[in-house]
């Protein structure tokens, strides 16, 4: 036999039986899975959305301002700006998409709240978090079973390593057109950036009409709301509410639901609670219908920051821009208000 | 327990890490297999282990007292029958037909029954119909009856085929208990291949294709495009395919690490030149098993009367339909087979079409037109009706935007050219030179092609499904 094929047949029975056939298996999916992991460029940066998810259900006696609601508070309400007007306070997000306000929900949040004075809760409102349809996700979808949950607090480095890559990243990428589709940034202050690329602002309404069409707001359901208001402000927690704004479209199709807004001020003042007055119309660009870009959520951050501050203080909040009067509605003049404001957003 | 889950691969690392200690000796490793098997079952179904070990036990009791009663074992029998169609019947059929009564006596006027909404126990279309075929072998004398009660549920509760096959028959698999069967490296190796490729078709595959055929069938509106529909059941034909060949592949390799050999379930059915044929490469633990059981009795010695074998037929692929779930439209899918299969058998159109140059080729892509037009009914759900209007969307074969589609589901189309390029590659006849080369270079190309597939499991799954037969 030819000397080159002597060594040849030797090496290989070498490779073979020294390595095996499944060491040189392992060595590949390693070694492709460290170059994955290392150097694939992810869209979504910061921590996984499972991992954001459980950290928020894990949070206990977490910070001074809670921010509460969906996926609108989520990405329209930062920590980050809030903190600027609230100096001393740490802020933290606990809202969770698809949430409704459901009692475990409104039950759990002071158990996420530092004790002490100076508590402030910033609810974040859509018509929808008051149906029945938002009742069953959110907060009480978000928990796992006990084996998944011990994975995300303990094993998440591993798991965010070995996060699965979107099909239509997978191909984006391979590309080199890493701009499109959906990005999220999921911060461990509870809230997240979120936009796409191209933008999309029929995603949202499209949705809801298929799955939200047929919902209304149940009176037991703001019921319940108002309760934990009353019993939030008893404890000497200020109570903040909120409606971050939506699409024009998509505005629309939640008037269906039958949200009466003027009333639920009333509602919320009598329970001792405070409305922030936010302009609505098409400046706040959401770029999926439902959900604002980052830099507008830093826009209405810092005015619900501002507004939350001045109202804490006990001064008048500051006038909204483009809009004359005072920046928290009270019930006497939401009707007014109301009708100005669904006239501008036909 | 999924096997796409962290807690499956430590169940597995356990169980492995184990087995060298027990495996020897009979007692030990057969008490090892049915506790762990247990385990594995209670893991995602613990309410319903009952359900598994009772009728497990009134047919090892039942195939005892058959050989000790010789002349009660046709009544021994019907107990074990009633037994597992009994409790198969009260967990999967019976609101089925309390629904169907409720329809025709709500026209009298009448109250309707309340119906039970029991959970249907994971597995349980399988594991009895494994209990049904020990105690029938037994009846026919064509297998001895083992008095080891611990052996008897390490084969009936076997956890890699236990919750969706492949339906293991006591006579093929008992005698391998009998023995330890050490497990070569070339057995070992064979075994991870199976495992990495089931997970590869189920995870990368399967899972990523199966958003695209959610989303057009839970569309409120009917999508009016016949390109759409043949592309969507397509992808459906994919995902099908790979989810439950994935989890047979997973379920043999895992077999080859014990040393024992489960059946093959899949034999690239896509490139079937009849639907008969696709009867034998699809599912094929379950079709021999009504062959066996249901088919050949009814035949009798009437083997060569046509219209027995047609009704024979008929009677297997609806029940086959039926086994499958407790709706109209797995019935229809099983009169539909039914439907070409008696075209064939009357025409022989498939065997002439063989006969002729390209035949083969025009064959092939009929019966897997079929085939995907079937997988409408399939997939449906209750709403039969919604089906045919699909299936009449498909028929009129306008395929003007078929670009568009292909399109908007890039990745979707790679996966399926993956899956229809396999079947390529068993379809046409490679050049020996290539055979003999991949054979020559199998040492290097093997690993490596194991690695990716490895590397695009962790990488490239889907979102989490359940395997769609564990609803079955």
């Amino acid at each position: 036999m030819p000397r080159a094929s002597r060594q040849l047949g030797l090496g290989r029975r070498l490779l073979v039986r020294g390595l095996g056939r499944a060491g040189l298996a392992a060595l590949v999916a390693i070694a492709l899975g460290a170059a994955v992991g290392l150097y694939w460029p992810r869209k979504d940066k910061g921590l996984s959305e499972e991992r954001w998810t459980q950290v928020k259900l894990d949070a206990r006696d977490r910070a001074d301002v809670l921010v509460l609601g969906d996926s609108r508070a989520g990405s329209g309400l930062l920590p980050e700006v809030l903190g600027r007007h609230l100096p001393g306070k740490v802020v933290f997000n606990w809202s969770f998409s698809n949430n409704g306000y459901t009692k475990a929900y409104l039950d759990d949040v002071e158990q996420v709240l530092r004790k002490g004075d100076g508590r402030v809760i910033i609810a974040s409102i859509s018509p929808y978090a008051f149906t029945p349809k938002h009742q069953v996700g959110g907060y009480l979808g978000a928990r796992k079973p006990w084996f998944t949950e011990v994975k995300l607090r303990h094993a998440w480095r591993l798991l965010d390593f070995v996060r699965p890559i979107p099909k239509w990243e997978f191909l984006d990428v391979l590309r080199g057109r890493t701009e499109r589709g959906w990005h999220h940034v999921y911060r461990d202050d509870g809230s997240f950036d979120g936009w796409m690329v191209p933008t999309r602002p029929d995603f949202a309404p499209v949705r809801a009409r298929h799955e939200y069409i047929d919902q209304r707001v149940s009176p037991a359901i703001l019921d319940g709301f108002f309760e934990h208001v009353a019993s939030w402000r008893k404890q000497g927690i200020a109570v903040f509410v909120v409606r971050p704004p939506a699409s024009v479209e998509m505005e629309a199709l939640e008037r269906e639901s039958q949200f009466d807004e003027a009333a639920f001020i009333a509602r919320l003042e009598a329970a001792g609670g405070r409305w922030v007055e936010i302009p609505r119309g098409p400046q706040w660009e959401s770029y999926d219908g439902s959900h604002i870009p980052p830099h507008k959520a830093r826009e209405l951050s810092t005015l619900v920051g501002r507004a939350v501050q001045a109202m804490l203080r006990g001064d008048a909040p500051p006038a909204l821009p483009g809009v004359p009067g005072a920046g928290a509605r009270t019930a006497t003049t939401a009707s007014a208000s109301t009708t100005a404001t669904s006239t501008a957003t036909r | 327990m999924a096997f796409d889950s962290l807690e499956f691969v430590a169940f597995i690392a356990l169980f492995f890490g184990l087995w060298p200690l027990v495996r020897a000796h009979n007692t030990p490793r057969w008490l090892f297999m049915a506790a762990t098997s247990i385990l594995f079952y209670a893991w995602g179904s613990y309410q319903y282990v009952w359900v598994l070990l009772t009728t497990g036990y009134i047919d090892y009791r039942a195939a005892l007292a058959m050989e000790k009663y010789p002349k009660h074992k046709k009544r021994l029998l019907w107990v074990s029958l009633a037994a597992n169609l009994g409790m198969l019947g009260v967990f999967k059929y019976l609101d089925f037909f309390i629904g169907n009564l409720n329809s025709v006596t709500a026209l009298a006027g009448l109250e309707p029954l309340p119906m039970l909404k029991l959970e249907l126990p994971i597995g349980i279309s399988f594991y009895t119909f494994e209990s049904m075929s020990y105690t029938i072998d037994v009846y026919r004398g064509r297998f001895k009856a083992t008095n080891n009660v611990i052996k008897f549920y390490a084969f009936l509760s076997l956890w890699p085929r236990l919750a969706a096959g492949p339906i293991v028959r006591a006579g093929q698999f008992i005698p391998q208990l009998d023995q330890y069967n050490p497990v070569t490296p070339m057995k070992w190796w064979n075994g991870t291949r199976l495992i990495v490729y089931g997970f590869f078709k189920k995870l990368v595959i399967a899972d990523q294709v199966a958003g695209a055929v959610d989303t057009a069938f839970r569309a409120a509106t009917i999508n009016q495009s016949a390109a759409y529909w043949w592309y969507v059941m397509l992808l459906f034909s994919v995902q099908i395919y790979g989810d439950f060949s994935g989890y047979s592949d997973i379920a043999r390799g895992l077999g080859k690490w014990m040393g024992v050999e489960f059946p093959i379930n899949f034999r690239h059915p896509f490139v079937s030149f009849s639907v008969t044929k696709v009867w034998t490469r699809w599912h094929i633990s379950l079709v021999n098993w009504f062959r066996d059981y249901l088919y050949y009795p009814i035949i009798g010695r009437n083997y060569r009367s046509k219209v027995r074998g047609n009704i024979a037929m008929t009677t297997v692929l609806v029940c086959s339909g039926f086994w499958h779930g407790a709706m109209w439209n797995f019935i229809v899918w099983g009169l539909w087979h039914s439907l070409f299969t008696w075209i064939e058998r009357d025409t022989q159109y498939p065997e002439r079409l063989l006969k002729i140059r390209g035949g083969r080729h025009v064959a092939m892509l009929i019966t897997f037109a079929l085939f995907m037009l079937s997988n409408v009914f399939f997939r449906i759900g209750p709403d039969v009706g919604r089906a045919f209007l699909i299936v009449g969307r498909m028929l009129t074969f306008t395929f003007g935007d078929v670009v568009n589609v292909v399109k908007e589901h890039q990745y979707e189309t790679l996966a399926a050219a993956f899956v229809l390029g396999r079947h390529a590659w068993f379809y046409f006849e490679i050049p020996k030179a290539v055979t003999a080369w991949r054979r020559r270079v199998r040492f290097y190309t093997e690993p490596l092609e194991l690695g990716i597939l490895l590397a695009a499991v962790v990488f490239l799954r889907g979102p989490g499904h359940q395997f769609i037969y564990f609803q079955f």
